[in-house]
């Protein structure tokens, strides 16, 4: 079967991203997104324009009560080096408590191809870390703070995805969460793991391949 | 959803009130980002949306 062409996977996707947040953490959100021509990149979040690339942050509130916090969640996407697959080249999600989104709690940062020498999957935390810091003192005689620091969370196909971050609100406290919030959890993870094992198996067959032979799937 | 279609002037025009709105330049934001230590969340967020359509400049 040929890939839906690549605005409809985009539609798919922000479809899935929403229904996954307002089964579980947020009420009525909805996406939007920039294509940018001929490029074929597409900047997707809340709020987003062509004149607005800036997605908004999302309360995380069930309706009723004030929002807990804001969660920022943006994706730029694109056409894979084939131009047939709808590929994540960054994601970004960040937890803020404010909504102008200018008092950072953490962050969650992938790039494909990212501009620095720091993790392509990393997250970012703000707070108070002395021990790290001091060290990093120490070692260059530059203090660096907790937020300077990039912790690895694995690389481009095993890397957190939006799924942990919801749940990680969740089950640390920092969101109310509808009833069913586990159900919607593990369905969009399932989905997630499933393109991502597909995107492992394109780039790389052969172990694919072995390991069928070897469970006796394929001659 | 909505999806819309920016030709490669729009998108820079887009891109330059992004830079604006977090009073960053080009230059300065490609510098912050090759240390990954941005000025400010603004500038932050403006290399992730931007840096997609920077080729040109």
């Amino acid at each position: 079967m040929p890939p839906a062409d690549l605005g409809t996977q985009a539609r798919g996707f922000a479809q899935e991203v929403t229904t996954l947040l307002n089964a579980t953490i947020t009420d009525g959100v909805t996406f939007s997104a920039v294509i940018g021509r001929p490029s074929g990149a597409l900047v997707l979040g809340r709020g987003v324009t062509k004149t607005n690339l800036d997605p908004q942050a999302v309360p995380l509130t069930l309706g009723r009560r004030d929002p807990s916090a804001w969660l920022w969640v943006a994706f730029v996407l694109g056409p894979d080096p084939e131009g047939e697959h709808l590929t994540v080249y960054k994601s970004g999600f960040a937890l803020y408590v404010d909504p102008d989104r200018d008092q950072m709690m953490l962050h969650y940062d992938y790039e494909r191809e990212p501009a620095h020498s720091y993790p392509p999957a990393h997250v970012q935390v703000h707070g108070v870390a002395q021990h790290l810091s001091d060290l990093s003192e120490r070692r260059s005689g530059q203090r660096k703070d907790l937020q300077d620091f990039h912790f690895p969370v694995g690389r481009r196909r095993y890397r957190p995805s939006i799924e942990d971050v919801v749940k990680f609100s969740i089950t640390e406290d920092l969101a109310d969460a509808r009833p069913r919030w586990r159900d919607a959890v593990l369905e969009s993870r399932s989905r997630w793991e499933d393109r991502q094992l597909r995107a492992a198996v394109r780039r790389n067959p052969g172990p694919a391949l072995d390991q069928l032979r070897r469970d006796g799937v394929i001659p | 959803m909505v999806i819309e279609s920016a030709d490669d002037a729009e998108m820079q025009e887009a891109v330059t009130a992004t830079l604006a709105a977090a009073g960053v330049s080009v230059e300065e934001l490609r510098r912050q980002a090759a240390e990954s230590r941005f000025v400010s969340e603004r500038a932050r967020r403006a290399w992730f949306v931007v840096s997609p359509f920077l080729a040109s400049r």
